[in-house]
């Protein structure tokens, strides 16, 4: 396919706008990493999401509309709209993800305050992914000062990405179904943006056979432990290594005594998978399997936490729109498809075209060595305007 | 500068050639650029070489840059960093224009000083082990993560003025010295090198995953160690790695730890957090030179009879990851780790 250039002097001055405006980002940076959001704390949480929307609007000003969906016992998840410039109304509209949350408990930044040493920056999830959002705004920002067309973007910011999204899942889905791209500003890996995920499924397995005295009377009895026995083999022999697909059986309980044959037993079990087809064939296989003892009941819980995000020709295309641009930036963007599931993923198995990892180029997601660095964010964020202003070409 | 300046010609002009082809080129030293990728040589030509540090873009030019066909003068001394798997094509080439009195040094990974003597002969071939952090990350543009080491010997391990002086002229770069051992150093960078490959089949931090695996990487270690031990290498320890503590009278299972201890908090404190194989699968779609080097070592441990199987599911592994990146798994490390440890008990 061929991509639309944009001209080479609007590529160098989104870029050279960016780079005169480092120190800005950095202090946003800054800011925004000093504010502890850890997804298990409610209160940070809510201040994080305050002073995100604060910021936001003090930098984009105010949105043409806000919608805070409460997300109960996790963070709330926001969804801001603003309209595109008038060159750029036409284009459909683009959502931005961007998770606030991060997997590190209050009290991390003691020990890992915010700093930037050279082109490294460091601090907790300044690379996952709070870099990424900064990175967002500031691709708008340039765009406007260039006087360059943007699409309608929609922002969806949600509080619990880390725990796998429960509260902001449905939020993410409606948000997207309309996308014309949704762009995601999680982490890049090793600088490639991710254009396909595995899906992660998580299931709780339930056993529950009769309970019988094991010595008095041992065949009245239907064990569930030896029925979870069975199971535990016949799942994890589901894993094909080559496939891309891992069954494991992380956590195992059951039975009351040592002399009574187990009524219940109970099985939680993580499953990675790389593509639709292996996510069927290990489906049937669980809802299939059934115990050697047919008076043991097997009740399945769960599901696919995240589904699988598979490289369609649309999500292709973005990628080469992209890379193209990239390519006048003088930077050579890559793909992958290794690395976990996100939101991305829930985004493309409604059919979006999606790009994942969009935002910060550094190393150690969840790592105390995280860190991002200062010239990935001018050089991403450049990308990222003159990618948004691309999408508004007819 | 206090060096006299002399003619070098580097063939390869990826990250480990660049980068060094950069340092010479800033020195003084007239560097000629040789790559078969003719656009990329072009682009040389024209711009130079463009090296990024902390985030820092520099240009260096150099006195030229050409292909293969263009190349009508006799050279003298030949920097040699192609890909391992180009190594006999390029010492083919080299038979055909390397002065009489010229040399070939191989600055590529794995064991390539017999390949090339075969064409060049061994008087002309100079071994080196070269430990350095680069990387392309844009056309005609390497990141220089910061110097290891370059240690430089004749095949016979004697000391002659022409290592002497590439040593001082590689200075330029970084830590460059003159070794009687270069095969120790490169045969303990297998032994390494088959550990930091195990963890290419994952996508987690180095580190982690040899510090969660160590059944597998102490094995991989050993193996490969063995085999250079029937070969009469005596080993070399380089960066962190200490390979007496995995082989030989000194090696304990406790020491081995805590050599590996040691090597995990040194993998640490690296910017990068993956290794090069890993990019080349994950992010380059591109073969890994692996096979390659470990070609060699299989036909060695085939030589002295000596069993590698955890090295040989490691590159069974290793082709099912590269022909398909997303089935990179931690339970990759679980297989080898239940093979070394079903080893161990026999
Ligand atoms: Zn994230």
């Amino acid at each position: 396919m061929s991509v639309p250039a944009i001209p080479a002097a609007d590529v160098a001055a989104l870029r050279q706008w960016v780079d005169a405006h480092t120190q800005d980002m950095l202090d946003d940076l800054g800011d925004y990493v000093r504010l502890e959001t850890p997804s298990d704390d409610l209160a940070a949480l809510s201040a994080g999401r305050d002073w995100v929307l604060s910021w936001v609007e003090r930098r984009l000003g105010p949105p043409a509309a806000i919608r805070t969906e409460p997300g109960g016992a996790h963070g709330d998840t926001v969804v801001l709209d603003y309209t595109g410039t008038q060159d750029g109304a036409d284009a459909g509209t683009v959502v931005v993800l961007a998770h606030y949350d991060t997997v590190w408990p209050l009290g991390t930044l003691g020990e890992l305050p915010f700093a930037v040493d050279g082109d490294v920056i460091r601090g907790p999830g300044v690379f996952d992914m709070k870099a990424g959002l900064v990175q967002a705004v500031w691709a708008v920002l340039a765009l406007r000062a260039a006087g360059l067309a943007c699409p309608p973007l929609r922002l969806v910011l949600n509080g619990d990405e880390e725990i796998g999204s429960p509260a902001s899942r449905p939020v993410i889905e409606d948000s997207c179904r309309d996308a014309a791209a949704v762009l995601v500003f999680e982490a890049s890996a090793d600088g490639a943006v991710k254009t396909a995920r595995k899906g992660v499924g998580l299931f709780d397995v339930t056993l529950t056979g009769v309970e019988a005295h094991a010595g008095l009377d041992p065949t009245a009895g239907a064990s569930a432990v030896t029925a979870l026995a069975e199971m535990v083999t016949a799942l994890t022999a589901l894993t094909d290594l080559a496939a891309g697909t891992t069954v494991n059986v992380g956590v195992v309980s059951g039975g009351t005594r040592r002399n009574v044959t187990a009524g219940s037993a109970h099985a939680g079990i993580d499953v990675r998978v790389a593509d639709q087809a292996e996510a069927d064939r290990v489906e049937r296989a669980f809802t299939g399997w059934r115990p050697g003892d047919p008076r043991v009941t097997v009740r399945l819980d769960g599901g696919w936490n995240r589904p699988v995000m598979a490289r369609t020709p649309a999500i292709a295309e973005l990628f080469e729109r992209a890379r193209s641009l990239a390519g006048q930036l003088g930077i050579e963007l890559r793909e992958t498809a290794v690395g976990g599931a996100s939101d991305g993923n829930f985004a493309a198995a409604l059919g979006c075209p999606v790009l994942d990892g969009f935002g910060a180029v550094g190393a150690g997601a969840h790592a105390r060595d995280e860190h991002a660095t200062v010239s990935g964010m001018v050089e991403r964020a450049a990308l990222a305007a003159a990618f948004l202003t691309s999408l508004t070409a007819p | 500068m206090s060096l006299p300046p002399r003619e070098y010609t580097v063939v390869g002009a990826g990250a480990i050639g660049g980068t060094i082809a950069w340092h010479l080129a800033r020195a003084g030293h007239p560097v000629t650029i040789v790559d078969t990728d003719a656009d990329h040589a072009r682009a040389i030509a024209r711009d130079g070489i463009v090296v990024e540090r902390g985030g820092v873009r520099e240009r260096q030019p150099v006195a030229a840059a050409l292909t293969p066909e263009e190349v009508s003068v006799p050279l003298r001394r030949v920097l040699l960093a192609v890909k391992a798997h180009a190594t006999d094509t390029a010492a083919g080439w080299l038979a055909a224009h390397l002065a009489a009195d010229g040399y070939v040094v191989s600055l590529q990974n794995g064991l390539n000083e017999d390949l090339i003597a075969g064409h060049v002969g061994a008087e002309r071939t100079v071994g080196a082990f070269v430990d350095l952090f680069a990387d392309v990350v844009a056309p005609g543009v390497i990141n220089d993560g910061g110097a290891g080491a370059i240690a430089i010997g004749e095949m016979s391990g004697a000391v002659t003025e022409r290592v002497r002086e590439l040593a001082a002229d590689l200075s330029a770069w970084g830590p460059a010295v003159v070794t009687a051992n270069v095969a120790g150093y490169l045969w303990a960078k297998l032994g390494f090198g088959a550990m930091l490959t195990a963890t290419a089949l994952a996508d987690d931090a180095m580190g982690d995953l040899l510090d969660r695996h160590r059944p597998a990487g102490h094995a991989l270690v050993r193996e490969v160690l063995a085999v250079a031990t029937a070969e009469g290498i005596i080993l070399e320890p380089f960066d962190a790695f200490e390979p007496t503590a995995y082989t030989g009278p000194a090696a304990s299972p406790a020491g081995a730890d805590a050599a590996t201890d040691r090597l995990v908090a040194w993998l640490r404190t690296q910017t990068k957090t993956r290794s090069g194989i890993w990019r080349d699968i994950a992010v380059r779609h591109r073969a890994t030179e692996v096979p390659t080097h470990y070609a060699p070592v299989l036909a060695a441990a085939d030589r002295h009879h000596i069993d590698v199987p955890v090295l040989r599911a490691l590159l069974e592994q290793l082709a099912e990851v590269e022909a398909q990146p997303i089935s990179m798994s931690e339970s990759r490390l679980g297989v080898l780790d239940a093979i070394a440890t079903k080893e161990a008990a026999r």
